[in-house]
Formats: C-alpha cells, sequence, structure tokens
C-alpha cells in the first residue's frame, strides 16, 4: 500500500517522515528519500516537475504514470520489505490526484495548517532559510538550494495573480501559494472523498501519536501494541532530531500586516476554511 | 542527437563538477541528476546557470525542468540555441 502525504510544508512533515520510519512494516520517505532529507532516494526525484505539473493535468499525469506507476512504487514498497511505504511530500499536492486515480491501493493524506502561522513560519526575509517552504523576500539573495526548490514552487501562471505577482512580497506570495495548495487538496478530497483524509496540523501538534495511530486505522493498516510503542517512541526520538526554528518567525502576526495583506488573508482562511468544512460534513447546504 | 553538442554539454558539465570537488566524473548522454551522485541538487543550480551562459541559451527557471539530464539538455539547446 501507498500513502501519500501532502500539504503546504511547514506542517513537521519530515518529523512525521522520520517518525513513521521507524515503524516496523513502514517505510516512510520525505520527499523521496528515505527517513528525511540525508536518506538515500527511493522514488524518482519529481521537485522540478512540481511547478509543471501544476500548470498541466496532461503533465502531471505523465509523472505519475513514469515516476509514481504502480510497478514504480510496488518495486520500491518490496525492496525496502514493507507493507506501506509512505511518501510525505509538499510535490503530492499536485500529483494526489492523479497517483489515486492511477494506483488503486494508494491512499492520500493531507495536512492544513492555519494560514496565518503558515505564512509566518514560511516567510523568510534575511539569512539562509534551512527548510525552504515558502517564497522569500523578492529581493534577498538565494543561496543554491534555496533557488534549486524555488524553481519548483508553485506561482501563477495565468491570470489576475500573474499580473498582480510581481507587485507582491514574500507575504502575499506566501499566502498564495497557502490558498492554492490547499485548494489542491481540497479538490483531491472532494474527488476521492473516502481515500482522502484529513489531518489538522493543530490537531496533530497536541497528539501526533493518537492522529497518526488514526490515520493508519483509516487506511487499513493499524498498529498492534508493540508497533504503537514504537511510533510513540519513535515521535519523540523524531522530535528532538527536527529542525526547530529556534530564532522565530521573521514577521510579525496578521494585526501587524498592510490591509491589502490582511484582506488576502482573511480571503484565503474564507475560501479554503468553508471548503475544509464543507468537505468534513459540518455544513448542510 | 548532434554528438558534438553532447561531448560540448557532458565537457561543461565536467567542469562544473570538477569545480566542485568531484573529481574526474565519468558522464555520458545518459547522466543526469544523482547519476553521478556528485550531480545534486545544489550542483544543479550551478550546471543550470553555467550549461545556459556557455551556450548563449536565454533561459528562466521554467526551464529548469530540461536540464535534468545530458540529453534533456542537448534537446532543449538544440531547440533554442541562438
Amino acid at each position: 500500500m501507498f500513502l501519500a502525504v501532502a500539504s503546504t510544508g511547514r506542517t513537521a512533515t519530515s518529523y512525521i517522515a522520520e517518525a513513521l520510519n521507524m515503524v516496523s512494516g513502514i517505510a516512510a520517505l520525505h520527499e523521496g528519500h528515505l527517513g528525511n532529507d540525508a536518506g538515500p532516494d527511493v522514488l524518482p526525484l519529481v521537485n522540478l516537475d512540481n511547478f509543471q505539473c501544476y500548470k498541466s493535468a496532461q503533465r502531471a499525469k505523465e509523472v505519475v504514470t513514469t515516476k509514481r506507476s504502480v510497478a514504480v512504487l510496488d518495486a520500491a514498497r518490496r525492496d525496502l520489505g514493507v507493507k506501506l511505504l509512505v511518501d510525505v511530500a509538499y510535490y503530492n499536492a499536485v500529483l494526489l490526484d492523479e497517483i489515486l486515480r492511477q494506483v488503486p491501493d494508494a491512499h492520500g493524506a493531507i495536512i492544513i495548517r492555519d494560514c496565518e502561522s503558515f505564512v509566518r513560519s514560511a516567510t523568510w526575509i534575511t539569512g539562509t532559510d534551512p527548510m525552504p517552504v515558502g517564497w522569500p523576500d523578492p529581493t534577498k539573495a538565494l543561496d543554491a538550494r534555496e533557488r534549486f526548490i524555488g524553481m519548483g514552487r508553485l506561482r501563477p501562471h495565468v491570470g489576475a495573480d500573474l499580473d498582480a505577482w510581481s507587485t507582491w512580497g514574500a507575504v502575499e506570495r506566501n499566502i498564495w501559494l497557502w490558498r492554492t495548495t490547499n485548494s489542491l487538496l481540497c479538490d483531491a478530497w472532494q474527488e476521492h472523498p473516502h481515500r482522502v483524509h484529513h489531518v489538522d496540523f493543530e490537531d496533530f501538534t497536541r497528539n501526533p501519536t493518537s492522529v497518526l495511530q488514526s490515520l493508519l486505522t483509516t487506511i487499513g493498516l493499524p498498529l498492534d501494541e508493540a508497533a504503537a510503542g514504537e511510533l510513540e517512541r519513535a515521535l519523540v526520538e523524531a522530535r528532538q532530531r527536527q529542525n526547530e526554528r529556534l530564532g522565530g518567525y521573521q514577521i510579525g502576526s496578521a494585526d501587524t500586516w498592510t490591509a491589502d495583506q490582511q484582506r488576502l488573508l482573511t480571503e484565503a482562511r474564507v475560501d479554503i476554511e468553508s471548503r475544509v468544512e464543507k468537505l468534513r460534513g459540518r455544513r448542510v447546504d | 542527437m548532434a554528438d558534438g553538442l553532447i561531448d560540448e554539454v557532458v565537457g561543461i558539465i565536467g567542469s562544473v563538477l570538477a569545480s566542485r570537488g568531484a573529481g574526474d566524473v565519468a558522464l555520458s548522454g545518459e547522466s543526469g541528476m544523482g547519476n553521478p551522485p556528485a550531480w545534486d541538487s545544489l550542483a544543479f543550480v550551478e550546471i543550470f546557470t553555467t550549461v545556459s551562459e556557455k551556450l548563449g541559451l536565454d533561459v528562466s527557471d521554467d526551464d529548469a525542468i530540461h536540464f535534468m539530464t545530458v540529453r534533456e539538455i542537448v534537446e532543449f539547446a538544440s531547440a533554442n540555441r541562438n
């Protein structure tokens, strides 16, 4: 079985991959690398395909056919000798729908974080961003890693947002990134309601063990007592190794943002939160 | 595919990798990111920039997808070289 975990990034993705990879019967990748970014490549890299797949559904279909097919995923799972292969990656947002179409036993988990905290976490004004998920300030000099990841990052390719892009700073761009990525996740959820599982990031941070156990049960691979213990210990160990942002955020809370930034934030929140609410079945239309 | 252009691209990439401390790396038309291992994501950006400059290609970051393998670079350069 294959589980594609998708999000904007800045949602504890490397933590989740590292912890799940320590559980018997599971091999978890972070963006194709076993366990963490220093691990060996298990699945073909698709980082640069990310933006191309956002622009073209046909391209997404081709990428899944060549790089995330049943044959590719089964071979990786067999080589690793596990029942469940997990890939936790931002690029799954553009691939999830197609993966679920082409891989019958695949599931998706979508992690959605609050917009304001994502933007504050992802917006890097100065210095080298150790985990460059979001758009940097347009005037910031980038190192090679930041530039490489930026090459595949989602950005507008048509319409009014493309026109506005050159006038936007990092905050506006990261609000756009949050809204667009989560909109793609909601699209996949809407299309595959029984195979896409929503994880609320705040729930996860409060109780990671319970949330991951529940996710694995939902996809039909409940952990036995021993494996549950492994997960609990793995989460503690992975927590100690994860990249904490010791310096804190580089931008202030939304009440310090410009009126335009606050308007974009509100529009994005209303759009995504209403979709999530509807998809969770909380709203009766 | 033009053998001369393959040799030229292989030569440029070999120089980039050597300048990054990889030594004398064996490259062919089938080489690409991750094979050899020295062609990693950090080397990728330098290869993208240097090959574009040396071949006189006018590129944007959108074109980076065509720089994953020697073969793809040669195909892209053949179609876009001035």
